[in-house]
């Protein structure tokens, strides 16, 4: 990870500080009406707090003040630079190696729900959630864009059993020890309530009043659909079927080839009834042939998954232990 | 807080047994106190709805030798028994029903038997105590196919009650149910595999936790199991196996297709199928090469060739 960072890793984690990680993505944010929003409502709260501005490859006025803003709070708030954008992913976990805080509070880098909301998510986590993650209501974007996010989390509700509303919510607010269980990559930092919950952590939703929406970096019309097609395939995938991708990959391969299987023998039935078409000229018996061959090279690929699995065994651990008591 | 280290563990999953627990650790302890040797019992509450976990703490405080496990959400039976191995620290290592169809009074002759040379101690249900149709017979079928497959000759792989070395535990993996197969797995990996035959009791309290349903399941998992007893082997044979079909047809075909024998129209037809089947054997080739170098860079074929069972203590 290419990451310049003018700040040192500190170790030692403070018992009751919050830090405010905050992921740059545009070079025009207003990093400062984000920081000074939330860090007042917080000192109001009586909660102290830490600030880390991860710029996502970004420079101009936004990196400028987050520098100026460095040297005037005395690293209250802090910044980190990254060469070129990596993704929230990479933000958030470098955000993390320097967060001295024993709670993280992410935040979008635009004042993206009311701050005063903050007390809500203060006092979930103070009743003993692991993780306070926020829901937007009412919903101040397009009606178009709501119903868009509205099936999409109800897609994922449904195949994931997980009881989460309102995913790409920006504002979580969480204990460290969540992200140290879990490893995030990619574009699984959207996704990560359902990991955590999977993980058996208490995670609560809170209801925040929406203020404004930017549309989210790098998602441009088609390619968005696409990923978030792709998304949800990986999220089921890797919330169900992570350790046993046979399972997966072999109920998909059987279905195929008894479908195939199906077609084929339709086809040579029908022949040996009718005698007509002959097989060879009958495009069902090839279709169900194709369908049927697919089938098992998809077993096949799952069995590769299996040894991939099997091999990292020692890494996997499924369970996550509360206490024990001796 | 037993304070020597123990020398026998015994591992038990938990998962809503309030009524059986007391009559449980009453039986364990009065089983392996006369050992004369010091013991852990650990159990593992995988979040049960009911007072299991009260049950549980109010028990340890007259039996010292207890270890309480707490899962924070229902992560289910093999993860249940992968933390109690953690969590373990004898050099032998039990694991136990907990809903009292195991007797704790076999645990010492499996004891023996494991220091007498064994790796891992099968208990084998002779005579069971459930009804024949819907877990007798199934359970028997499932059994021998298990048996067949992966070439572990075990009557009742089934059987919670097993014993183990240590260093078995350790560097056999277990997720995703995998605890169904481990004698499979083990054997896999050159351990000495003995039976004996236990003590079956009809479940108490409760009701039974596990359906036929996971039937398919099993099958399929089977697969992967053989997989991992051949691929010590070499996961290319495995795989050019799986494309000898698809080649030989094609060779068929292609004796076919040059003897004119396809007929009227066939010539399309015979040449799609022929480059189908090709093609599959190639990507079967393909896939083993593939799994060659995962395996290759996961270091885990050297780790097995060498058995670390012989550094075994007496």
């Amino acid at each position: 990870m290419s990451a310049s960072d003018p700040v040192e890793s500190e170790p030692t984690h403070e018992e009751g500080l919050v830090t405010l990680v905050v992921p740059v993505h545009s070079p025009r944010a207003d990093v400062r009406a984000v920081i000074k929003a939330h860090g007042d409502v917080l000192e109001a709260m009586g909660v102290r707090w830490e600030a880390i501005l991860v710029y996502d490859g970004v420079q101009g006025s936004a990196w400028e003040a987050g520098l100026a803003m460095q040297a005037e709070t005395q690293d209250q708030v802090r910044t980190i630079g990254l060469h070129r954008p990596f993704g929230a992913a990479v933000c958030l976990s470098s955000a993390f190696e320097h967060a001295r805080g024993e709670q993280i509070l992410t935040l979008p880098d635009y004042v993206q729900t009311d701050p005063a909301s903050l007390q809500g998510m203060h006092a979930a986590m103070e009743a003993g959630a692991d993780m306070v993650t926020g829901v937007r209501t009412p919903r101040m974007d397009a009606k178009f864009m709501q119903w868009q996010s509205n099936s999409f989390n109800g897609i994922l509700r449904f195949l994931t059993r997980t009881p989460f509303h309102d995913l790409n919510c920006g504002v979580r607010w969480m204990h460290r020890g969540v992200i140290e269980q879990l490893s995030i990559y990619g574009n699984m930092y959207r996704y990560l309530p359902i990991l955590a919950w999977r993980r058996g952590f208490r995670v609560e939703e809170v209801a925040l009043r929406h203020i404004s929406e930017q549309p989210e970096p790098g998602s441009r019309f088609p390619l968005s659909y696409v990923r978030r097609l792709l998304d949800v395939l990986s999220i089921v995938f890797l919330t169900g079927f992570t350790h046993k991708p046979l399972r997966f990959f072999g109920a998909l391969g059987g279905a195929c080839f008894l479908l195939g299987s199906t077609f084929s023998l339709w086809a040579f039935l029908a022949k040996q009834i009718t005698g007509h078409p002959p097989l060879m000229q009958s495009p069902l018996f090839l279709i169900g042939l194709v369908i049927a061959v697919l089938g098992l090279q998809v077993i096949g690929f799952g069995l590769v998954g299996e040894i991939v699995v099997f091999t990292q065994a020692r890494n996997i651990r499924e369970y996550r232990i509360e206490k024990i008591h001796r | 807080m037993s304070d020597p280290a123990p020398a026998i563990s015994v591992v038990m999953p938990v998962y809503n047994e309030e009524e059986s627990l007391p009559i449980l650790v009453g039986e364990l302890v009065a089983a392996m106190r006369p050992m004369g040797e010091p013991f852990e019992l650990i159990f593992v509450n995988d979040h049960s709805t009911d007072r299991s976990l009260e049950v549980l703490l109010e028990l340890q405080r007259t039996y010292p030798e207890m270890v309480v496990v707490e899962f924070p959400c229902n992560f289910g039976q093999t993860p249940a028994m992968a933390a109690g191995f953690e969590v373990s620290q004898g050099p032998i290592v039990l694991t136990l029903d907990a809903d009292l169809q195991n007797d704790p009074a076999d645990i010492p002759a499996m004891v023996e038997r494991l220091r007498a040379g064994a790796d891992l101690v099968v208990g084998w249900r002779k005579r069971r105590e459930d009804g024949l149709w819907l877990r007798r017979l199934p359970s028997r079928l499932a059994n021998r196919l298990i048996a067949f497959v992966t070439g572990a000759r075990i009557h009742d792989t089934g059987c919670t009650l097993k014993a183990y070395r240590r260093e078995l535990v350790a560097r056999t993996p277990i997720y995703a149910e995998q605890h169904r197969f481990l004698p499979a797995l083990a054997v896999a990996s050159g351990a000495r595999i003995e039976e004996l035959v236990v003590n079956h009791r009809a479940r108490r309290f409760g009701a039974s936790k596990y359906g036929i349903s996971r039937a398919l399941r099993v099958l399929v998992d089977l697969l992967g199991v053989r997989l991992f007893g051949t691929f010590l082997r070499g996961p290319l044979l495995y795989f050019a196996v799986l494309a000898m079909p698809f080649a030989f047809i094609a060779m068929v075909l292609v004796g076919v297709y040059v003897a004119g024998l396809l007929g009227e129209g066939g010539a399309f037809t015979g040449l799609f199928t022929i480059a189908l089947f090709l093609q599959s054997a190639v990507y079967f080739l393909l896939l083993g090469l593939l799994a060659e170098l995962v395996l290759l860079l996961s270091g885990v074929h050297q780790s097995r060739t060498v058995d670390p069972l012989t550094s075994r203590q007496s």
